[in-house]
């Protein structure tokens, strides 16, 4: 097929307006009698709330508001689990925990009356370690439960003992990953005002704007109807900005002082009170044939909830089997713990659990090869999936490049020529390391009632266009590739499209940007509606211009009437149709229901439309005397179905493997008894743009054209960092015959591993 | 803002009457890459800022009378990109060129870096490997002593920015047989404190195949800039050779006792002084001057 638009480089839509500052960001959003919100976050980790006093802080002048679980309602509610309350009355269960909230004239006044408020506290014995926290000894953190344990997801197919007892090869290690902040630019940041009928306007920095506002309905005990969610430019999100505590304190502000209410964390806040990813202790043990095909997987998972449930429940099932749609495993087992612990609450960070996953799985193959004298190229092609593969999970893969994404990594690195010659004669040694990696395009489990999307585009009297879309785009470049898909399915520039803010009183109810679905579903659905947009607009010119339907012809924003051989600009041919309805736009709507199911009970169903893959190769240095990794270069190969936007999905996969490589080397958050010793920029080590590679990661894109995508589309978004830790590490292995199995790889690790010491 | 009144002072003189007429509440500013931090934090609080940055005589590098004198308000960018300093006094040059970042660098001065005395300070590293004397003016009159006097604790320097001020750091002119490097390991490559960073300073003798006198400062080892003085002592009069630089390694190794921190455990900064104390040789000298 060929496109004007589509798989040619688009600059992003706002990309001039963002570099110049122009793009305003909820952070940005000032309104006239606005109060400035500040919350008062617990000191312990653990303690009973004894009492909390007020009155000196009330009489600060300015202050307009102060709530506090005394004085807010208790009610449970939640993501996944209903164990969230506005504010506690009860006890506080990590540094940072909500424990009251103030609104006033100023931040200064603000900030001085959080400092008033005296709260008494009795200390609690409290846990950390994920693994400490499922004993029977350790300190409950909700009291009305047996143990910590906030969910087990457990799933078993086909015969895996038997299956361990067949095989010719068992491997069985623990693998650790650690807990990191998203580091988005924008932190979480929210504006309510109340608004005519009683209700409240919020502009949220989110990824979720709809799924928030029924949450945030159920929190204020209001209609959904009632609030009215507006999504501005996002300053990045990767995971981090789903449901969040401080949206609903400035919205209760709002409602009790009559006063638009700005709540926006602090960069210390957003340490110690975001939603950072979850940790993993995983053990692995695979069971596989002497030519390397994976016979039986057994895993075990224990997974950091920290103080209340956010979405680590869904995480660890995800890291529990979603790789079982990578490689054709017939026989697995897994089980999965999401364990409360005294720190603070993890969630969802690009990967989904899925990233976690594959720094084990990814490594335990490169172990097994290396052990076995296997070739890890070689294994991995044996047990790949393929098109028209159905998983053990009843997983259906259509799409799958996957073999094609190992071919040309391969090739493109000279694999096997530098598996043979790459030096480690000196101290400082060159490595080279794999991985493999998929993922979904939407996940049918994650918003129970349903999946899908719908979109309309509306197509103005000065033919432009405009989508409105309830996807959200956090700077990943999503309004940018509506607008394409928009323009090429209707024939314009997309110049002339724009996406418009989600706004959910205009707006189409959209589920957000999670599970590396918003290109894939939400692209399908905003060309569903450009098609009809289409169907409409032709139908409407052959009565104007009385010319057959099929002689019609819209393209790079001209209308061709062919059986009179003319050719109009759509402005003026737009001018026509629409005022001769009124001064109508036309308005294209479309939906997408993907052919998913929700799992039955047993885990079984296929989750997702679309699955993406990819292959990565890092090629590394390892100062092996201080153990500096220097990543020399670095492919990675997607097949991403069909490119939509060529240098917006470069940009995706730089942005994944940097974060990736952050992940794996550098970005710590050392806690100490609870307490984030790091919680700023400075000593968190976020990659700067002198620790990335950049110009040496080469991306190679497959198309591998999607019967459900948008043009054939998958997302990228996930898989372009699912696999970069594990790709690190075995080329770190490679390098130095180190194995580290504990995020970060940081040089001390890796000296300590060289000397036979900890250090 | 953070204070009630913020002066540009024109000239040394006015600075000094400044800080004496605010009697302790004037604080002197000269970059505020650090002190703007700290006021953030509320580590720290000013009445009055007496900004020294106008000031033309505190800002410059030159060669005089048998030494080389650097003003205290020159900024990092300034040192790192001095072609002089550049061809005579690595360790200073490039001890400073990935301090923060370049608008750090551009802001910050080596007099602020110093003054700041944390035990790491890439600026004072350098100059303590120099052998620098701070100079300055006091209510007394100037006073010229060692920089090493100058670093009580971590963050505790023993001048009054409340009334003295830092004018200039001087040490000897370059020698024909003069060498020096700077090394620096951090867990990334710009806006990270460092977890080791070395200043070296070397005097080869006639016949340039052995080392006539060193000066080894070491950071963050110790509550003030390190100095490895077994080492220095081990390596005068030394010939160069892998052999001795291995050993030299292993002498900085033992004689070092730093602290566990975030950044790096006291074992792991160890293993590092010894290998970049071999490397800061080698970078000094060149490789090719080793023998084996």
């Amino acid at each position: 097929m060929e496109f004007d638009i589509v798989g040619k480089s688009t600059p992003l839509l706002d990309g001039l307006e963002k570099v110049t500052g122009r793009a305003r960001y909820v952070t940005d959003i000032r309104m006239e009698g606005m109060l400035h919100g500040k919350i008062l976050r617990s000191p312990h980790p653990h303690a009973r709330i004894v009492k909390i006093d007020t009155s000196k802080a009330e009489k600060v002048s300015g202050v307009r508001g102060i709530i506090t679980g005394f004085n807010v309602p208790q009610h449970k509610f939640g993501t996944m689990l209903q164990d969230w309350v506005i504010l506690p009355n009860d006890k506080v269960r990590f540094v940072g925990d909500e424990v009251a909230a103030v609104a006033a004239t100023s931040e200064a006044a603000a900030l001085e009356a959080l400092e008033l408020i005296e709260v008494e506290y009795e200390v609690l014995p409290a846990v950390f370690d994920q693994e400490e926290a499922m004993s029977p000894d350790a300190p409950l953190l909700y009291e009305d439960k047996d143990d910590n344990i906030a969910t087990t997801f457990q799933v078993e197919r086909g015969d895996v003992d038997g299956a361990f007892a067949e095989s010719d090869i068992i491997f069985e290690d623990d693998y650790e990953t650690s807990q990191v902040y998203q580091a988005h630019l924008e932190p979480m940041a929210a504006v309510v005002a109340p608004a005519d009928y009683d209700r409240l306007t919020l502009w949220l920095s989110t990824q979720v704007p709809s799924m928030s506002r029924l949450r945030y309905a159920e929190a204020l005990g209001v209609c959904a109807e009632d609030l009215r969610i507006i999504k501005p430019h996002v300053g990045g999100g990767f995971g981090a900005k789903f449901e969040y505590k401080s949206h609903i304190l400035a919205a209760v502000l709002a409602r009790r002082t009559g006063l638009p209410v700005r709540m926006v964390n602090t960069r210390d806040e957003d340490f110690i009170a975001g939603n950072p990813r979850v940790p993993m202790k995983i053990r692995v043990k695979l069971g596989l044939k002497k030519d390397g095909a994976i016979l039986a997987k057994d895993v075990r998972i224990i997974a950091g909830n920290g103080a209340r449930t956010v979405y680590g429940p869904a995480i660890t099932s995800t890291a529990c089997y979603r790789i079982d749609s990578l490689y054709k495993v017939r026989n697995v087992r897994s089980v999965g713990y999401t364990v409360y612990t005294n720190m603070i609450p993890t969630s969802c960070f690009r990967g989904f659990g899925n990233a976690q996953m594959h720094f084990a799985m990814e490594q335990a193959l490169d172990a097994i090869c290396h052990e076995n004298g296997l070739d890890p190229v070689e294994v991995r092609r044996i047990n790949g999936v393929y098109p028209g593969y159905v998983s053990i999970h009843g997983w259906e893969i259509k799409s799958c490049a996957l073999q094609e994404c190992v071919d040309q990594a391969v090739e493109a690195s000279g694999w096997y020529e530098k598996k043979k010659t790459l030096d480690k004669s000196g101290a400082k040694k060159r490595g080279i390391g794999m991985a493999l990696c998929n993922h979904v395009s939407g996940n049918r489990p994650f918003y129970r009632p349903f999946d899908g999307s719908s979109a309309l585009v509306r197509l103005t009297p000065e033919g432009k266009a405009i989508v409105f879309t309830g996807e959200a785009d956090l700077g990943q470049g999503l309004n940018t590739a509506f607008a394409i898909i928009a323009a090429e399915a209707v024939g314009l520039p997309v110049k002339d499209v724009r996406t418009a803010a989600v706004d959910t009183d205009i707006s189409p109810f959209g589920l957000g940007s999670f599970a590396t679905r918003a290109t894939t579903i939400g692209g399908r659905a905003v060309y569903e509606a450009a098609v009809n947009l289409k169907e409409q607009l032709v139908s409407h010119i052959a009565k104007v211009y009385d010319e057959k339907p099929e002689n019609i012809k819209v393209r790079k924003g001209e209308v061709a009437l062919e059986g009179k051989g003319e050719t109009l600009p759509i402005f003026d041919v737009m001018q026509k149709v629409s005022f001769s309805l009124g001064g109508a736009s036309l308005v294209g709507q479309g939906s997408y229901v993907p052919d998913t199911v929700l799992p039955d009970e047993n885990k079984y169903g296929n989750v997702s439309p679309a699955y993406p893959f990819a292959c990565h190769i890092a090629e590394v240095e390892v100062d092996t005397e201080t153990g500096s990794v220097n990543i020399i270069n670095y492919w990675a190969a997607h097949d991403v179905g069909r490119v939509l936007n060529q240098q917006a999905l470069e940009g995706q996969v730089e942005g994944g493997v940097i974060m990736g490589a952050g992940w794996a080397l550098m970005e710590e958050m050392i806690v100490k008894e609870g307490h984030l010793v790091n919680p700023k920029l400075h000593d968190y080590w976020l990659p700067t743009s002198m620790d990335t590679p950049i110009g040496k990661i080469h991306s190679i894109f497959l198309e591998s054209v999607d019967p459900n995508g948008p043009f054939g589309a998958k997302g990228i978004g996930e898989p372009s960092l699912n696999p970069v830790a594990a790709a690190i590490a075995n080329a770190i292995f490679d390098a130095t015959g180190a194995r580290i199995k504990k995020l970060p790889i940081s040089p001390d690790k890796i000296v300590g591993a060289l000397v036979n010491k900890k250090l | 803002m953070y204070w009630e009144k913020y002066y540009f002072a024109q000239s040394i003189e006015e600075t000094l009457e400044l800080l004496k007429h605010y009697e302790g509440d004037a604080r002197i500013m000269a970059g505020g890459t650090d002190l703007m931090v700290q006021f953030k934090y509320n580590y720290l609080s000013a009445k009055v800022m007496v900004d020294i940055g106008r000031i033309k005589e505190l800002n410059h590098i030159r060669q005089e009378n048998g030494h080389v004198s650097i003003g205290a308000t020159t900024t990092h960018t300034a040192l790192a990109t001095s072609p002089y300093l550049q061809k005579h006094f690595q360790v200073l040059a490039s001890g400073v060129r990935t301090i923060g970042s370049p608008q750090i660098r551009n802001a910050g001065t080596i007099g602020g870096n110093v003054a700041n005395a944390q035990p790491a300070a890439d600026g004072s590293i350098a100059l303590v490997a120099l052998g620098a004397t701070i100079c300055g003016i006091s209510p007394d009159g100037p006073f010229s002593r060692p920089i090493e006097s100058t670093f009580l604790n971590p963050g505790e320097c023993a001048l009054n920015s409340t009334a003295e001020l830092i004018t200039s750091f001087t040490f000897p002119a370059p020698g024909p047989r003069d060498r020096s490097a700077f090394v620096r390991h951090s867990r990334r490559a710009a806006l990270a404190l460092p977890i080791m960073n070395m200043g070296l300073w070397l005097r080869l003798n006639e016949e340039e195949d052995g080392i006539e006198d060193a000066r080894i400062a070491i950071g963050p080892m110790a509550r003030v800039p390190f100095r490895a003085k077994k080492t220095e002592a081990f390596l005068r009069g030394a010939k160069l050779s892998e052999a001795v630089l291995d050993e030299a390694g292993e002498l900085t190794f033992e004689e070092v006792s730093p602290r566990d921190s975030f950044r790096g455990s006291a074992a792991y900064k160890k293993e590092l002084v010894r290998v970049y104390l071999k490397r800061a040789v080698l970078e000094a000298v060149g490789e090719r001057s080793v023998g084996k």
